[in-house]
């Protein structure tokens, strides 16, 4: 084992982009383990960090929490702008190597709803690249696909999914690229930030929030983050990342779940929970059933720790504001 | 011949027995145990110590400052393995000291001292990875089906690693159960590694963690009353501050894992009892990263060599 911390040779954004991986061995995991169906959960894990993915039972049901937090968030916009017999569109922010838009690609399509994925362009080629390593896969997610190198660009021939290669800082010349690639900013929009605006910093999470709000009328932002710094577990929290080379400079800005709230203030309806809250309310107990029988779990008081740390943040306007009613 | 003393000195040095020695430890150690009732009763004073989970470093600093052992009477509440980084060399030391200094040292059995917990929560990978066959891990198992459930002190307070069940309302009840088995998935050996105190509830309730129960004050008053004891003493629940005291001073936690899991940030405490029970909780925090393993360190988690504590990221 090297003597060096990994991160000692890495830029900070490549560590951000590491967190990827982190995540998706964990996806794995919760996968392997049972919590979740996920036929495209492996190709982006080597094999042989496969054959080491189990992570303890607390990482497996809280990957499941966060992943149940953005897949519910999904159906119910798939279903608000069915309902409403319009087309929609998904911008993901710092997806990765997720895959809800493989595992969604049909309801997508019969809903009528665009999927945009955004991330650095290292993790757009990474995921291209874990994609064609398996031709049967990517023959059936992106037939007849095209790839842009320069651009970092990469659409399916019916443009329902687009991957686009840029930086949440810049977010003005990301804009751009997605108006270039057919994104209407007057379709009603899901934007989805899964553990990502934490790592960016916060006047660059300000700008791209206030863009939200004015230039897209009819939108809803679903948001998963750090929180609590300055308590043991948090402060823990921070020096074992920082550790790792990994910075949170948002959790400073916004550490508590009601700094969230106030973040997203200007948007109609805003909800914000911890994930404590949002297992107790939103898992449901069948679910949670299911869940109780896949492996022994006895970090009760851990899980309770480490769901006090995370929020959850739901904001919406114009249209998709009732979608706050299931929140 | 076993030479104890020249096992424990190795073992405080953090190195590991060997196999055949970790085999001739267990078996003797059974025959030992096998001895011991389900009940020991034993007698102040005693420092008793709460979870440890393979914290190797921190059951050191116990001994720093709890006096070693058998300067110090200790009894151990349970969860020796499993989650930290060193659960061999902790239950390999405890072992030996227990067979070395049997009058001194009592180890009771928690939740975590189980076939079926060690192989989700690490003692089995960790086995794996520092001796490269399951044998060892085999003999700490098969040694944990011996280890006693419950330990009273000068005949007034009961000691175990969970708590109470709905089927033990006396000491002798708790006296006939066989325990020399793996712990059951339920009934009243489960209830007694498994239960937690909970002050919301006066009677039994369902336990979050799928086995065992939760019981309130109407429990413990009862079996206090019946069993002539006059305090429950457990471990089995992170305490972040190393302890707690429950019930209007009935049921105590003791907690002795700081900074659990590397990630808790907790303090940790050992109950020094004397006497006419006089009761001191000497509180502790995690050693400064210069003193003991540090996740980049330690060569490896339990059981993964790449491991640092798991966020989500």
């Amino acid at each position: 084992m090297s003597s060096h911390p990994p991160h000692l040779h890495a830029s900070p954004d490549d560590v951000v982009r590491g967190t990827d991986d982190v995540a998706a061995l964990s996806r794995l995991s919760a996968v392997q383990v049972g919590y979740m169906t996920d036929v495209y959960a492996s190709i982006f894990v080597s094999s042989s960090a496969a054959h080491a993915a189990r992570r303890p039972p607390l990482i497996n049901r809280g990957t499941y929490a966060r992943i149940h937090a953005f897949d519910r968030a999904l159906e119910l916009f798939i279903a608000r702008v069915t309902k409403d017999c319009v087309p929609g569109q998904v911008l993901s922010l710092g997806a990765g190597t997720d895959t809800r838009w493989m595992r969604y690609k049909d309801q997508l399509a019969a809903a009528n709803v665009r999927y945009f994925e955004v991330d650095f362009p290292e993790t757009v080629m990474h995921k291209i690249s874990c994609l064609r390593r398996h031709r049967k896969v990517y023959a059936e997610l992106l037939p007849g696909a095209t790839f842009d190198g320069k651009q970092t660009t990469a659409a399916t021939a019916d443009g329902r999914y687009t991957l686009l290669g840029g930086d949440l800082r810049a977010w003005p010349a990301v804009v751009e690229r997605l108006s270039a690639c057919g994104f209407d900013t007057t379709q009603p929009t899901l934007v989805m930030a899964e553990c990502v605006l934490v790592y960016v910093d916060p006047p660059a999470v300000t700008t791209l929030l206030s863009w939200i709000h004015a230039q897209l009328p009819s939108a809803a932002v679903v948001s998963y983050d750090h929180i609590v710094p300055d308590d043991a577990f948090g402060q823990m929290m921070l020096h074992n990342l920082s550790e790792q080379g990994i910075e949170l400079p948002g959790i400073h800005a916004v550490p508590t779940v009601d700094a969230h709230r106030a973040q997203l203030s200007e948007f109609a309806r805003v909800e914000t929970m911890d994930m404590n809250e949002y297992w107790a309310k939103h898992v449901p107990d069948e679910e949670k059933a299911r869940i109780a029988k896949l492996e022994i779990f006895d970090e009760i008081e851990e899980w309770m720790l480490m769901g006090r740390h995370y929020c959850l943040s739901v904001a919406a306007q114009g249209s998709l504001a009732p979608l706050l009613d299931q929140f | 011949m076993l030479d104890l003393d020249a096992c424990i000195s190795r073992l405080l040095q953090r190195q590991l027995l060997a196999e055949v020695v970790v085999r001739d430890v267990c078996a003797k150690l059974k025959e030992a145990l096998l001895k011991e009732s389900n009940i020991q009763h034993i007698s102040t004073p005693v420092t008793v110590v709460g979870d440890v989970h393979g914290q190797f470093y921190d059951v050191l600093e116990i001994f720093k400052i709890g006096g070693h052992c058998p300067d110090t009477n200790y009894l151990f509440l349970g969860d020796y393995v499993d989650r930290g980084y060193y659960s061999v060399e902790t239950i390999s030391l405890l072992a030996c000291l227990k067979l070395r200094y049997p009058n001194r040292i009592w180890l009771l059995r928690g939740n975590h001292e189980s076939r079926a917990v060690t192989q989700t929560y690490g003692f089995y990978t960790e086995c794996m990875r520092k001796y490269n066959s399951a044998n060892v891990w085999r003999y700490f198992t098969d040694m944990f089906d011996f280890l006693t459930l419950s330990v009273v002190i000068d005949n007034v307070i009961f000691c175990v690693h969970g708590g109470l069940s709905p089927s033990l309302h006396t000491l002798d009840q708790i006296r006939v159960i066989d325990r020399f088995k793996e712990i059951p998935h339920d009934g009243p050996m489960a209830d007694l590694v498994w239960s937690d105190p909970d002050n919301a509830i006066s009677d039994f309730g369902i336990s979050p963690r799928g086995a065992g129960y939760t019981f309130g004050v109407n429990v413990v008053e009862k079996f206090l009353y019946l069993n002539d004891c006059r305090h429950i003493l457990r471990a089995h629940q992170l305490c972040m501050e190393g302890y707690q005291v429950l019930f209007d001073d009935l049921v105590t936690t003791v907690w002795s894992a700081p900074n659990y899991c590397y990630r808790c940030g907790n303090m940790a405490s050992i109950l020094e009892i004397s006497p006419a029970i006089d009761r001191f909780f000497n509180v502790f925090g995690a050693a400064p990263d210069t003193d003991r393993e540090t996740p980049s360190t330690a060569g490896g988690g339990a059981g993964d060599p790449a491991s640092t504590p798991d966020y989500f990221l």
